[in-house]
């Protein structure tokens, strides 16, 4: 069974230290395994953060009448704590993970963009700090972590807990988008050789579809944030239904949003529990083309289904039918894969590390959380159980029970890669089964609870039959969880001080992390194993009995796609779909919503002049680009100031449109449709700047002698600067040519 | 395996004419005088979604682009060949033919109707065609494949959330009767439904031909592999 490895992998472990020590090496890095280690660790923190929170709520409810937390204080908890869980423990962790593992096991030296890297990870302290910062500046956010408008509106919620919130989540949410696109890029431009997409590990695999489905759902969270800052900052009214404005809309961003983000979170677990089952199962995984095609089916289906949480909003029961229809479909693919880890466990010899114990649990409490997610997808129960401690249980199994487990099962397997040194078994199995008990007997009595009546964000409740014992049982459960942390950090803390040597591979794992050092060093491997199939260190050992017994040795590829490209193409892939969200909130307050109607009248044809500038300078762009690649460097000077100055003249033509405006009492908060078109041309506005400063940047290098032929700098401000303008095409239609229909 | 494919594209074929025989003659035969908004739409996602990939699926498949030698064929084929115009003709049919004016003025013209279902259909083959035409070489690569599918999906959700969140009255539809006092089936009702079936059941369509794609893709050779039984894949 085991893989002879050549000598120089046998060798040490923890000899290769990085060359740089100090707090200031970790603050300065842009190595991705220390990126992805600060990840894990601030997540940690506020794991611990978050789970102090949950503790103080399981003590407010632990007895009836209780006034242990007063009620303002329990609400400011309960959303920090849904916040921190999600935005700061769950993301950065599985992000930590991506990022630690994902080029590691394609066989990269780092991610595509390292710099950028660095910066998406100090984008979560920031953000940390900015969401927690609120507790000093007047007190938290208080309206959930899904901040149900109007309650979010100044009106209703006078602290500035919700702007700190806002501006955490636009911070955290650039971070992630950044990560993704680096993700993106990584995956598909810096696979070793040999390693096509569909040998991918599926780790890697499920954070690839992830990371697609960050970059196309954070958009519509940062809208409908952007537009609740705007309604809170500048008196606008776009969630204020008192004012015209339309709290159901804002329901519709933010679950557009937050169903891909169930699947962001959930995702990268399925992708440590496909690696953890197969290796400690001593099989390859059952259906890695299940796996695989599964994954894209929930991707696709999370976009379509978000108005299931909506149910109770009375949406009308033509649209209940429909999206009850699509959200059961979601169980499909969701339940090809139970089947295709359990037949990977049928008739394996299986080894019960604690890693293994933990994906075990895994897959028993991901069941119950998805069959309970199937009950929801039917409206009249949903109408029964909603906004109930039902709903509570069912989204801690399928987070807690579900994707935390993942990350345990993760963290026992990949600690030893990390660190040198192998977690205690002894105290992984303490940590285990007190987290499967304190667990279970935390959330499942609250599906009784919530079946009896009890609904969630109740600061307490009077001492009906049952109420009082089920929340006794669950507080006790929620303490022991607490204890199982204690342990798990003990464990890691003595683990690293004198944990067993851990060796390259101490599993025999098949992926490819494991045929470097445990840690890895620096630039992540000294030599590689050619990679003939799914499994290349399998292969290695075996060759008698490779899985591809047909592959062909390893040619080396030329690359079709370069990586900045892939870059600027998914970070403009989430642009649209931002730009996407305004225009439909410009359409709905404008034509679609009963009370919109736009009484301005707006100059199409002054516009229209503009809008020729700000095409031309797409042309000129174009013509730049030629000359710098045909070496005409005087020309293609000439031609890129062309280009900036036509820009400049959109913006000059942009800013009379708003003085006119203003002049004549059309400011931002004069009415829906002022507000909706300001937003949606100022963004866009922003947007042709930053696209003016990368033009002239480009410019003042282009005559330092940058560039001497073409460049992926000059190509990749080329795709930014087009797109802004296909997005002004479609603004100027909807906005401007659309009422002359 | 030869006999399962020519099997499977004799039920292409026929699933093709079966939905060709509900969706043409019987919406506006039954619905002459009681037109209903949302089983047009049903009619249209069948006409430019559904029929048109059954046929494609139904043609044997071969390497050469034939149409390249038939001077006639020329222009077709010259589009056929280019995915970022069938894509805009698939979306932009389904854009431009529920603009409110030209939809509402195909209910009152029965010709311009026919000459609707028809465009749906020519576009819709059109759109299918890097997907899953004849030509093999002029089919997309499936992962760019899945691109193209999943932005013209994007492009139809968007239409159908406006539709779904339309104000009522935008597209002409008198109320079924029957429709009416059973379910409260009322024309902003109807509207909706129109907007919900190009929303959801549409892009499931779309999905569906995803995964066709990645089925299609996981069953192709890899590159770099040798053909079983040579001399390098015994060793």
């Amino acid at each position: 069974m085991k893989a002879t490895l050549p000598t120089p992998l046998l060798v040490d472990t923890l000899a290769h230290e990085s060359a740089e020590r100090g707090w200031f090496s970790w603050v300065a890095t842009v190595d991705h395994k220390r990126i992805g280690i600060m990840y894990m660790l601030t997540a940690l923190f506020f794991f611990a953060v978050g789970g102090v929170e949950a503790l103080l709520i399981r003590i407010q409810l632990a007895v009836p009448n209780n006034t242990f937390l007063s009620p303002d204080m329990f609400n400011q908890i309960f959303t920090m704590h849904g916040t921190t869980m999600i935005f700061l423990v769950v993301m950065p962790t599985l992000i930590g993970f991506a990022n630690y593992f994902v080029p590691l096991m394609i066989g990269a030296r780092d991610m595509a963009f390292p710099r950028l890297n660095a910066m998406s990870f100090w984008m979560l302290p920031f953000g940390g700090l900015l969401l927690h910062f609120s507790m000093v500046a007047g007190g938290a956010p208080a309206a959930g972590w899904f901040s149900a408008a109007p309650l979010t509106e100044t009106p209703f919620n006078s602290t500035q807990g919700l702007d700190y919130w806002v501006l955490a989540l636009l911070v955290l949410g650039v971070g992630s988008v950044a990560t993704s696109v680096n993700l993106i890029a990584t995956i598909l431009t810096l696979r070793a050789p040999g390693l096509s997409i569909r040998r991918l590990p599926l780790f890697v695999w499920m954070n690839l579809i992830t990371a697609f489905l960050i970059i196309l759902s954070f958009p519509a969270l940062n809208a409908a944030i952007i537009m609740l800052l705007i309604d809170r900052q500048l008196n606008a009214a776009f969630f204020l239904p008192a004012n015209g404005g339309s709290a159901v809309l804002w329901q519709h961003f933010f679950w557009a949003f937050g169903h891909p983000e169930v699947y962001i979170m959930a995702l990268p677990a399925f992708g440590m529990i496909s690696e953890v089952i197969p290796v400690f199962s001593r099989k390859p995984i059952f259906g890695y083309e299940f796996v695989a095609a599964s994954t894209v089916a929930i991707g696709l289906l999370s976009f379509g289904v978000w108005a299931h949480h909506m149910f109770a909003v009375g949406l009308g029961h033509v649209s209940d039918l429909f999206f009850a229809g699509s959200s059961m479909l979601i169980a499909i693919p969701t339940g090809v894969k139970i089947f295709n880890w359990t037949a990977t466990m049928w008739g394996g010899s299986i080894r019960f590390t604690t890693a293994m114990m933990f994906a075990t649990a895994f897959l028993i409490q991901f069941v119950i959380g998805g069959l309970s997610g199937i009950t929801f997808a039917a409206a009249p129960i949903d109408w029964q159980v909603t906004d109930s401690y039902y709903l509570v249980a069912h989204f801690h199994y399928v987070l807690f029970g579900g994707s935390m487990f993942g990350v345990f099962a993760a963290l026992y397997y990949w600690f030893p890669k990390m660190s040198g040194r192998m977690l205690s078994e002894k105290w992984g199995r303490a940590h285990f089964w007190l987290m499967v008990i304190g667990f279970n007997m935390t959330f499942f009595v609250q599906h009784f609870l919530g079946l009896l009546g009890m609904p969630r964000r109740v600061y307490t409740y009077p001492n009906l039959p049952y109420w009082t014992l089920w929340n006794m049982v669950s507080t006790i459960g929620a303490f022991i969880m607490g204890i199982s942390v204690l342990v798990l950090l003990w464990n890691m803390f003595s683990s690293l001080r004198n944990g067993k040597l851990a060796g390259n591979n101490p599993w025999n794992a098949w992926t490819l992390e494991w045929a470097t050092t445990s840690p890895p060093p620096v630039d992540n491997f000294k030599w590689l194993p050619p990679i003939r199939g799914r499994r290349p260190l399998w292969d290695l050992g075996h060759p008698e009995n490779r899985d591809e017994k047909n592959a062909a040795p390893v040619q080396p590829q030329e690359r079709l796609i370069e990586k900045n490209a892939v870059g600027v193409l998914s970070f403009l892939a989430s642009e649209s779909v931002f730009f996407v969200m305004l225009i439909l909130a410009y359409l709905y307050y404008t034509v679609l919503a009963p009370s919109g109607g736009n009484t301005v009248v707006l100059d199409a044809r002054k516009t229209g002049i503009y809008t020729l500038c700000l095409l031309a300078s797409s042309v000129t762009f174009w013509r730049a680009e030629k000359l710098l690649h045909r070496g005409q460097h005087g020309s293609f000077h000439r031609w890129l100031a062309a280009t900036v100055v036509l820009g400049a003249i959109f913006m000059i033509g942009q800013g009379r449109e708003y003085a006119h405006l203003f002049h004549t009492g059309v400011v931002v908060n004069s009415s829906l449709f002022a507000t909706a078109f300001f937003t949606l041309t100022g963004f866009h506005g922003l947007h042709v700047c930053v696209g003016l400063i990368a033009l002239l940047i480009l410019l003042r290098l282009a005559v330092l002698g940058e560039f001497r032929t073409s460049s992926a700098a000059v190509k990749s401000i080329g795709l930014y600067w087009h797109f802004v303008d296909i997005v002004w095409i479609a603004v100027f239609s909807v906005v401007y040519l659309r009422p002359l229909l | 395996m030869n006999a399962f494919f020519r099997t499977s594209r004799v039920a292409f074929f026929l699933g093709a004419l079966i939905l060709l025989g509900i969706a043409v003659p019987l919406p506006p035969a039954w619905l002459a005088g009681n037109y209903s908004f949302s089983v047009h739409m049903g009619q249209h996602l069948l006409l430019q979604l559904v029929i048109p990939a059954l046929i494609l699926l139904s043609l044997p498949v071969s390497d050469p682009a034939g149409l390249e030698a038939r001077h006639v064929w020329r222009p077709v084929g010259w589009i056929l060949k280019r995915p970022v115009i069938t894509w805009f003709l698939g979306t932009g049919a389904m854009w431009i033919w529920h603009a409110p004016a030209l939809c509402n003025a195909a209910v009152r013209n029965p010709t311009l109707h026919e000459f609707q279902s028809l465009s749906l259909l020519l576009l819709g083959t059109a759109f299918w065609w890097p997907i899953v035409g004849p030509f093999t070489l002029q089919r997309l690569p499936p992962l760019l494949g899945i691109v193209y599918l999943f932005t013209a999906c994007l492009g139809c959700t968007v239409l159908g959330i406006i539709i779904t969140f339309a104000p009522p009255g935008l597209y002409l539809a008198t109320v079924l009767p029957g429709l009416l006092n059973d379910w409260q089936f009322t024309s902003p009702v109807d509207q909706r439904v129109g907007g919900l079936l190009m929303w959801v059941p549409g892009c499931l369509i779309y999905i569906c031909g995803i995964l066709g794609l990645m089925a299609r893709w996981y069953g192709m050779p890899e590159v770099g592999m040798f053909p079983a039984g040579t001399p390098e894949s015994i060793s």
